[in-house]
């Protein structure tokens, strides 16, 4: 199963659904080959529970997922200060992703047949 | 005086010990060494193709023993857990595309009952590989989920006896928990994971 496209879902669409809805959401789109990043966290419970349901949906050409947290740090410029703020993101792909970090800051996601 | 005849007729502690971790970090070795040391007889079939452990195997009453304080403890092997499962792994390690695509599904159904039942886990000893760095999602993921559930946990540094083994890695990724380097295959380290075993499941 190759990835067809790569979506970015905004923490706003996110919480506006119940947790099982979220939980539905991603995996329906990730099964139809979509890799999605999460402008949000899921705690460890909620990440062991996405792998569960996941698992549960396994067939020959869906055969779970693969999940890296990204941390990233924002600045903001304001007239009197320079704030920096860390945020997280949720990369959720298809189970024939490869994720792995590269020398020089570069995450490399590579998607098998 | 109520206390005091509780106190002499209280049956001995009982836990079940589970282990768990990512594929291959040792989990069935562990687990023979642990059950032929206190039963003398192995409980699990090992492998050198992943998922060899595709179900729990419980073994009940293991009459745990180590400096002067005992446990009756139920030892629980659990399949490697591994957020996806590509039955094309199998073909590549010699089986058959049938017989990979049927391993690859007992093995995701084991994946599912192994995530269930670390709620009824008293302690959890977290297998990870020394050879390998300790950042991979499955691991972390499995460590905060027992951390959020208050679970007693060990994380057990498998294969130090390997010269590419680094436990120390481990540990100072890990400050928060137990360590404990171990070869499972050779038994060293055994001795001090026993120890901490039967401290923790006080």
């Amino acid at each position: 199963m190759q990835a067809q496209a790569i979506e970015f879902v905004s923490s706003n669409l996110l919480q506006q659904m119940e947790f099982e809805d979220r939980i539905e959401f991603i995996l329906s789109n990730v099964m139809e080959s979509k890799l999605l990043v999460l402008e949000t966290e899921m705690n460890p419970n909620e990440r062991l529970y996405l792998m569960q349901k996941a698992l549960e949906k396994y067939d020959e050409d869906f055969i779970g997922i693969q999940l890296k947290e990204i941390s990233i740090k924002l600045r903001t410029n304001s007239l009197l200060r320079h704030r920096e703020v860390e945020a997280s993101l949720l990369l959720v792909a298809p189970g024939n992703a490869e994720i792995s970090h590269k020398d020089h800051g570069i995450l490399s996601i590579a998607l098998h047949e | 005086m109520n206390n005091l005849f509780q106190k002499f007729f209280q049956k001995k502690k009982s836990a079940s010990v589970c282990l768990i971790g990512e594929v291959n970090t040792g989990k069935s070795t562990l687990a023979n060494r642990i059950s032929k040391d206190f039963t003398g007889k192995e409980m699990s079939d090992v492998s050198p193709i992943a998922h060899e452990t595709r179900d729990l195997i419980k073994l009940e009453h293991v009459d745990f023993r180590v400096n002067g304080a005992s446990l009756d403890m139920t030892l629980v092997d659990t399949p490697g857990i591994a957020s996806a499962i590509d039955y094309k792994d199998f073909v590549q390690a010699g089986l058959s595309e049938e017989e990979a695509i049927q391993r690859a599904k007992e093995a995701t159904s084991g994946v599912i009952s192994a995530i269930k039942y670390l709620q009824e886990v008293d302690v959890a000893l977290v297998l990870m590989d020394s050879t390998k760095t300790p950042f991979d999602q499955v691991s972390l993921t499995l460590l905060g989920t027992l951390e959020m559930q208050k679970k007693k946990t060990i994380i057990v540094a498998n294969k130090a006896d390997l010269p590419e083994a680094k436990p120390e890695m481990i540990k100072s990724t890990f400050p928060q928990h137990k360590v404990v380097p171990i070869s499972a295959l050779y038994g060293s380290g055994i001795d001090n994971l026993y120890s901490e075993l039967i401290e923790v499941a006080k």
